[in-house]
């Protein structure tokens, strides 16, 4: 019997909304995969946020919430969420919908809007170890947006930079220090994809930093609205010394894995 | 109280910070010693004389220090203190030896005893006051010992509720806090114990925390809520505010004698015999008690909490980790920001390693 289930990752910046269908449920042929997504911004209202996301998939599938057998919840307005089956952090929830977009990872690159998680996984796309940044907000999201309205840019111009070719050096992961570093190169006439490509090793470096807290196991999966900027995976490849995969919807690895789990 | 001295018998009062600050002296010489429990954290007074990227704990006692507190007193256990007490002449630092193996030797002894020995003359001289015959002073601190006494062991009765599970750790924690946050003389505060921890349908993980203190409350309450089920604590203001180990110790009393540099090297042996904070001896050393007590009540977990900034608690943090994860035992470091206990990013860590412990045990998130 197929059964439908949804997930929203109530994030910082994006809010994202899945549902997922799922043959066979509980047995081995089970093959979950992702019907239909949508994607808000989260503002200052993360509830809404979640509510307008899910409308849309629900909308984009004709159905209506009873059709869903559960809903899960995860992403930092997770605790805000109503009417959801189960709320599970984003850290197991990355690390359950990796393991179903690329099932070879072992470790998870998660850089979010104001978050960076490095998770360790098994076989089985359990969290075997972690480490999450506290509140600096270097090397995020909001860090990168930061430094593109430095420069007069957006994200989506940033993203299409590639790493290739020379980088200015930036010393500081600090978001308010590294601005200030910016405005200094752009000052002295350091031509911007070079600061840009500065940019994307400064967050490398933070994220090797952090990984060097965990054992490290190869094949490595980045998620998070970051991982589409791609020369921040192309840095992290440089920096860590292993390959980069950014899996095929990985801004949706967290509502995927909150559907996976919210079944449970 | 008001203005900086009791209600009761207009005694100055006198702050104190470390938990190795010998209370007994500063109480024997006039003042009534209460423990500053800083409930945010740094602001503009702390700006103004410690940078921002400095142990948030002492940016927030400075930030709090009561204005009409003629004075504060710390055991020096830290670098972050020792510059509290460079920039905030209003500090009375006491040194401490170190002691890296967990043993304190006679020389040791004898060293904290004249310190102590020279912070009585000094707190006599913040008073304006002539220091007593060493025999009035060997009895007035003899005293102030005994009522300390009985503040201990009424902290050691709130931890064992705790322990039995007939209270939560948090409300425990609370009320110990508020017991050290008020002079000796005053009667207990109301005990507002809450009951067991709600399970809030989650299946309890059995936790150890640790930190240099866990005056923030929140942080208790958070992990409780979390669906942690807490089993033992290490921290400043819990076990090692206890002068001595109840489960390894029997209680001594100071010696029945009018010298008083016995009674001051009986006080010195004292606090140098307690649990050990990390400024008193290896990362490693520390690491490995922390696993006997782990294994001793069998947690799932350690989560250590750092306050940002601090320096031997950022130390410790990794040898914590390495050498627990060597005995298969998962550790947690969860670096806060004194006062901002419940904040979102802590929050999330601690429900994730819950998550992860869960999954480890099988109990909950069985993948399919």
């Amino acid at each position: 019997m197929l059964k439908l289930h949804a997930g929203i990752d109530a994030g910082s910046v994006a809010t994202k909304a899945v549902i997922i269908e799922e043959d066979f449920p509980g047995t081995p042929e089970s093959r979950p995969r992702i019907l239909t997504k949508a994607l808000v911004p989260t503002g200052a209202d993360p509830v809404g946020a979640a509510e307008k996301a899910l409308s849309q998939v629900l909308s984009q599938c004709g159905l209506r919430r009873e059709q869903l057998a559960s809903i899960g919840g995860t992403g930092y307005g997770r605790i805000r969420l109503s009417g959801v089956d189960r709320v599970i952090t984003e850290i197991t929830c990355h690390a359950y919908g990796v393991h179903w977009l690329f099932p070879a990872a072992r470790t998870v690159i998660d850089v979010g809007g104001q978050d960076i998680k490095v998770i360790r996984t098994n076989e089985l796309g359990q969290v075997e170890d972690f480490v999450m940044n506290d509140k600096c907000a270097a090397g995020t999201g909001r860090f990168l947006e930061v430094m593109a309205n430095a420069l007069g840019m957006d994200l989506e111009q940033l993203a299409r930079v590639d790493l290739d070719g020379k980088a200015a050096p930036i010393s500081s992961t600090c978001t308010v220090f590294a601005e200030s570093e910016v405005i200094s190169l752009v000052a002295s006439g350091t031509p911007t994809l070079e600061i840009i490509r500065g940019l994307f090793n400064s967050v490398a470096e933070r994220i090797q930093g952090m990984a060097a807290r965990l054992i490290i196991e190869p094949e490595v999966a980045m998620t998070g609205g970051v991982s589409a900027i791609r020369g921040i995976p192309q840095a992290i490849e440089r920096h860590l010394g292993l390959q980069v995969h950014v899996p095929e919807l990985a801004q949706f690895a967290g509502a995927f894995g909150a559907a996976l789990l919210s079944r449970k | 109280m008001n203005g900086g001295t009791s209600v009761l018998n207009d005694k100055p009062q006198c702050v104190w910070l470390c938990s190795y600050t010998p209370v007994e002296l500063i109480h024997a010489a006039g003042f009534e010693p209460i423990r500053l429990i800083p409930d945010r954290a740094g602001g503009p007074r702390a700006d103004s004389l410690l940078p921002r990227r400095f142990c948030t704990y002492v940016r927030a006692c400075l930030e709090r220090r009561p204005v009409n507190q003629p004075a504060m007193v710390s055991a020096i256990c830290c670098d972050s203190l020792r510059r509290l007490a460079d920039v905030a002449p209003i500090v009375l630092p006491i040194s401490l030896p170190r002691t890296p193996d967990g043993q304190s030797t006679p020389e040791q002894v004898t060293y904290l005893a004249l310190e102590l020995k020279r912070t009585w003359g000094r707190l006599h001289r913040l008073l304006g006051k002539d220091e007593p015959s060493q025999k009035e002073s060997a009895s007035l601190i003899r005293a102030s010992i005994e009522k300390y006494r009985r503040v201990r062991q009424k902290i050691l009765q709130i931890q064992r509720l705790a322990y039995s599970g007939e209270v939560s750790f948090s409300s425990a924690f609370s009320v110990a806090t508020q017991v050290l946050a008020h002079p000796p003389e005053e009667s207990s505060p109301p005990a507002e114990f809450q009951g067991p921890a709600p399970s809030r349908g989650k299946s309890q993980i059995g936790l150890l925390l640790a930190g240099a203190n866990l005056l923030d409350g929140g942080l208790i309450a958070l992990v409780e809520e979390a669906g942690g089920r807490i089993l033992d604590v290490d921290c400043c203001n819990w076990n090692r505010f206890n002068l001595f180990d109840p489960a390894q110790t029997d209680e001594t009393s100071p010696p029945e004698s009018s010298s008083l540099d016995e009674v001051l090297y009986w006080l010195a042996e004292s606090y140098l015999k307690r649990h050990p904070c990390p400024r008193q001896t290896t990362a490693i050393h520390r690491a490995r008690l922390l696993a006997e007590r782990a294994r001793k009540v069998g947690v799932r977990g350690v989560i250590f909490f750092v306050p940002k900034f601090c320096d031997v608690g950022l130390y410790e943090g990794p040898v914590f980790k390495r050498y627990l994860d060597s005995l298969s035992i998962p550790c947690l470091v969860v670096e806060i920001d004194y006062g901002y206990g419940d904040s979102g990013q802590a929050r999330t860590r601690v429900e994730a390693f819950l998550e992860m412990l869960e999954a480890k045990a099988g109990c909950a998130i069985a993948c399919s």
